[in-house]
């Protein structure tokens, strides 16, 4: 990184880092097809009511076991009890929109502060919060959030829950990777002469200059929190059954396979998709932005 | 062609060769038409600044040119008589290691870090010696005493990270060696070297060649290192040798712009300086060239002439220079 | 290199102790066991006599005593749902799920890593572009839904391969393959950029100065080197074989660890849950040693700690 963006940061966001950002992003060639895939993503799950042509709850036995294209008011067919799949499907990305968000943005508050703590206080807080997040890390995740999700029970709060503490462990390592590189720079060095408060220093200086690395992961993580939250509904953990989760709705077409077997397709098809899409963005962010991090990710 | 009065046949003659690369920016000429002669027993300095397409000139030599960007699109190789540019990968393939061998610049990771030396050395002595492991572990050790490596036997079990520098470079001047090649290209082999580690090398190299009659190319920057190991210099600039003599003439008598220049910049220790002189202005960028005299953007002599780039005019018996400035008292070279 | 194994199992050792701790006390501490055994109608009485016969009147350092001592002989508890020692279901599943994970380990060293390899040494051909595209893809199907579409088209329209239950070879095929797809993709990547990046080192160029075969340079030079981040991700991919094996076992039906956990889960079963959640972590954390170790003996430079 240039020395125009270490130098010292005096805000959150200092007008240096965000130029060079967006210059980088300008310069380089947009891949278009996965951001298309995630604003329409992006786009489901907020204006679902008014892109959806049903009700995804609406049971319509008359209209029911549909195959796609069969009846265009229900273009992507109709389940055993006649709900649209079109509908459920958009609904299914405010479900898996919703869960992995505010999981991945829980995660990432947990595990950027405590990257910034382990990687700034050192020592034996270091060692032990690192501990952690190699047991963490290494702890295959769908087990990790059936424990959390029987120890807490059923819900939507605690599958989103579970999976930020599945995933926390992603940020704090790279996180204090980048503090442990950032730390020894010399504006920090006269920050902490100068006697400025440790939190400060962290909250200005360091914080700024890991927000790149910091949105690269992002980007990287979403993909496999929808996987995960999908993994999950299609155990039944925590979702009620018939809510519009793409993992749910493959769990149930999984009963009539042969029949209808456009129900376990589709939705599967989506997911499929729709993670292509953001690891193809994650990786363009990440080559665009720092290069350097390939190796590590 | 330029060899002075050597009654033997030439081990190596470079003709006209061209290297170039092709970028997305455009075609980088990292070696535009070079001509050279090596003989048996011979030292060769190749002289310039980093970018001149020095080391380039020998990956083109072993045929090792990064693909698919470079390409040599010109020229012949003749080694030994036979044009290495037609040989077929396999007969390239006999030609590396034990005749043309090259050792590079950085010691540590010429070598792979995951075997130790002995295995290295040995895989190199296996091609040429069929035998037992334990004869050519012989022949290793033996290798190892020779290029002054201590406790050679133990040492063969040792991985590359726990040598000093010293003591790989030396190490990878042994397998280059292993094979007694007739032509050793040496890149920039001390520049990562402390500087009395450096001697003690370049004596090495000395010993060897006396030993085995081997030619060798020396690249360098380092006009010191070419007064002390060279019998003849090429001075290389932006993909062109601009002049080539024997060492004693190039140091007597630099004829063309840049090599006095290159001259003026090392300081005489005698003297008392003020400032050390550089060269005014930048190497050019090698995709980007002039199309006549490559240096006449920094040559105080340059006239309009320049824009033709000029032959190769002969300064005396084995010394020649291509600057228009020479046009009125020597002939164009053959 | 004796010292760094001893060292390494010790390390083991102890986070499996930390492992045991953090299970029972996340069970015990936040789930009263007795008030899903019991019925409102059951007096306080009988409430209080089936808390001492489960031991729960005690202090919970001395039930984590008691705990540690029982698996030390192998007792876990007793499973209500199927009314039968937990460790005895243990062994009869465990088995079955190693099997499996073995199978998917295979595959993925098997396809993965020479594909990788290749895709590297033929690095912008057709070949390289289909791998590429095709472990883009790989890493974002989930898993159940390729075990699902691979019994769709091999099981029920092709009617080649057997789609559940445990049995002969044929049986393995489909679930290691839907296991281990997310891993070949990650792993075919993987191989491909360390392989690329080893075979643009110096140590590369001068073997090709030596004269070495191309061959020789890329399947002995080239190859120890690339695999050593390989490695780190096989290791790393050993807990996402445990990982996906539980939604795998489900789509297959195969009788193992995971089905186990699932059930333990939902039913709230503790001893299951420890013992499987135990199992799963040590086999987890055997692996990640024996990965270090075996890091260790490919790479010399990591031997000195």
């Amino acid at each position: 990184m240039t020395a125009a963006y270490e130098g010292a940061a005096t805000g959150l966001f200092s007008i240096s880092t965000l130029l060079e950002t967006a210059g980088k992003v300008r310069r380089a060639r947009l891949p278009w097809i996965p951001i298309i895939i995630m604003l329409v993503v992006v786009i489901c799950a907020i204006f679902a009511p008014l892109l959806a042509p049903h009700d995804p709850t609406d049971i319509d036995m008359p209209n029911r076991k549909l195959a796609p294209g069969e009846d265009w008011a229900f273009p992507l067919g109709t389940d055993r009890l006649g709900r649209d799949m079109l509908s459920r499907l958009i609904y299914g990305a405010r479900t898996s929109a919703f869960i992995s968000l505010v999981a991945l943005g829980a995660g990432a508050v947990i595990g950027t502060a405590l990257g910034l703590i382990s990687g700034y206080a050192g020592r034996w807080v270091d060692t032990v919060i690192m501990r952690a997040t190699d047991a963490a890390m290494g702890f295959p995740t769908i087990l990790a959030a059936m424990i959390i999700v029987t120890i807490l029970g059923a819900g939507i709060e605690n599958i989103i829950l579970a999976i930020a503490l599945t995933v926390w462990a992603r940020f704090s390592r790279m996180i204090r990777g980048e503090v442990l590189r950032v730390k020894n720079l010399d504006f920090v060095l006269a920050a902490r002469i100068t006697g400025v408060s440790p939190v400060l220093i962290i909250w200005r200086h360091i914080f700024p200059n890991v927000v790149n690395t910091l949105l690269i992961i992002l980007t990287l993580l979403v993909g496999q929190t929808i996987l995960l939250e999908a993994s999950l509904s299609f155990l039944g953990l925590g979702l009620a059954p018939g809510a519009s989760a793409w993992g749910l709705m493959v769990a149930e077409g999984r009963d009539f396979l042969v029949s209808m077997w456009w129900l376990a397709l589709m939705p599967g098809l989506v997911i499929t998709m729709v993670v292509m899409a953001f690891n193809f963005f994650g990786d363009w962010l990440r080559d665009t932005l720092d290069p350097k991090l390939r190796r590590s990710m | 062609m330029v060899n002075g009065n050597r009654p033997d046949e030439p081990l190596l003659r470079v003709e006209d060769l061209r290297t170039y690369f092709y970028t997305r920016s455009g075609v980088v000429k990292a070696v535009d038409g070079i001509s050279f002669d090596l003989h048996p027993g011979e030292t060769l300095g190749i002289v310039g600044e980093s970018g001149s397409g020095k080391s380039m000139t020998a990956w083109s030599i072993l045929g090792l040119v990064p693909k698919p960007a470079g390409r040599i699109v010109g020229g012949r190789i003749l080694y030994k008589g036979q044009n290495l540019l037609e040989a077929s990968a396999s007969e390239m393939r006999q030609v590396r290691g034990s005749g043309i061998c090259m050792v590079m610049q950085d010691p540590l990771t010429s070598l792979n870090p995951v075997f130790t030396i002995g295995n290295q050395l040995i895989e190199s002595l296996h091609m040429e010696f069929k035998g037992p492991t334990a004869k050519l572990r012989k022949m290793a050790a033996e290798l190892l005493a020779k290029v002054s490596i201590p406790s050679p036997e133990t040492r063969l079990d040792a991985f590359p990270h726990e040598l000093s520098g010293g003591m790989r470079q030396r190490v990878v001047g042994a397998i280059a060696m292993s094979r007694s090649p007739n032509v050793l290209i040496a890149d920039e082999p001390t520049t990562s070297l402390d500087a009395t580690v450096q001697l003690q090398y370049l004596n090495l190299l000395k010993e060897i060649q006396e030993t085995t009659g081997a030619a060798i190319i020396f690249i360098t920057h380092d006009l010191g290192i070419v007064a002390r190991m060279c019998d003849r210099v090429a001075v290389m600039y932006a993909g062109r040798f601009v002049e080539q003599a024997d060492v004693m003439a190039l140091f007597d008598s630099p004829s063309h712009p840049y090599t006095q220049a290159l001259m003026r910049s090392v300081p005489d220790l005698d003297e008392d300086v003020s400032h050390l002189p550089s060269i005014e202005g930048q190497p050019p960028s090698l995709d980007d060239l002039p199309p006549g005299c490559a240096f006449a953007p920094r040559c105080e002599y340059a006239s309009e002439e320049c824009e033709v780039y000029p032959p190769s005019f002969a300064i005396a018996n084995g010394h020649i220079s291509s600057c228009w400035r020479h046009s009125g008292e020597y002939s164009v070279a053959d | 290199m004796a010292r760094f194994i001893f060292f390494r199992l010790v390390q083991a050792l102890f986070t499996l102790l930390a492992l045991s701790a953090g299970v029972f006390f996340a069970v015990n501490l936040t789930g009263d066991v007795v008030s899903f055994l019991t019925s409102p109608q059951d007096t306080p009485e009988t409430i209080a006599l089936m808390r001492e016969s489960l031991g729960l009147d005690r202090p919970i350092w001395v039930q984590y005593g008691i705990f540690l001592q029982n698996i030390s002989h192998g007792d876990f508890g007793h499973s209500w749902t199927w009314g039968r020692p937990a460790s005895e279901l243990l062994l009869e599943r465990l088995p079955n799920t190693l099997k499996l994970a073995a199978a998917g380990f295979a595959v993925t060293l098997i396809l993965g890593i020479p594909l990788g390899i290749l895709s590297a040494v033929y690095r912008d051909s057709v070949f390289d572009r289909i791998a590429k595209f095709l472990s883009i893809l790989g890493m974002a199907a989930p898993q159940f839904w390729v075990g699902i579409m691979l019994i769709l088209f091999f099981g029920a329209y092709l009617q080649w391969l057997p789609t559940f239950g445990i049995g002969g070879p044929s049986h393995y095929v489909l679930p290691a393959f839907s296991l281990s797809l997310f891993l070949i993709a990650g792993m075919v990547r993987l191989t491909r950029s360390s392989m690329l990046e080893v075979l643009d080192s110096e140590y590369i160029k001068f073997a090709r100065v030596k004269g070495i075969h191309e061959s020789l340079v890329i399947w002995k030079h080239a190859l120890k080197n690339a695999m050593i981040p390989v490695l780190t991700f096989a290791g790393i991919s050993l807990g996402g074989l445990l990982n996906g094996s539980i939604v795998v076992e489900i789509v297959f039906a195969w009788p193992g660890l995971g089905r186990l956990m699932l059930t333990s889960v939902t039913q709230r079963d503790y001893a299951v849950l420890e013992a499987t959640v135990l199992t799963a972590g040590a086999f987890y954390i055997l692996m990640a040693m024996l990965v270090d170790i075996l890091y260790a003996y490919i790479d010399p430079r990591m031997r000195e700690g």
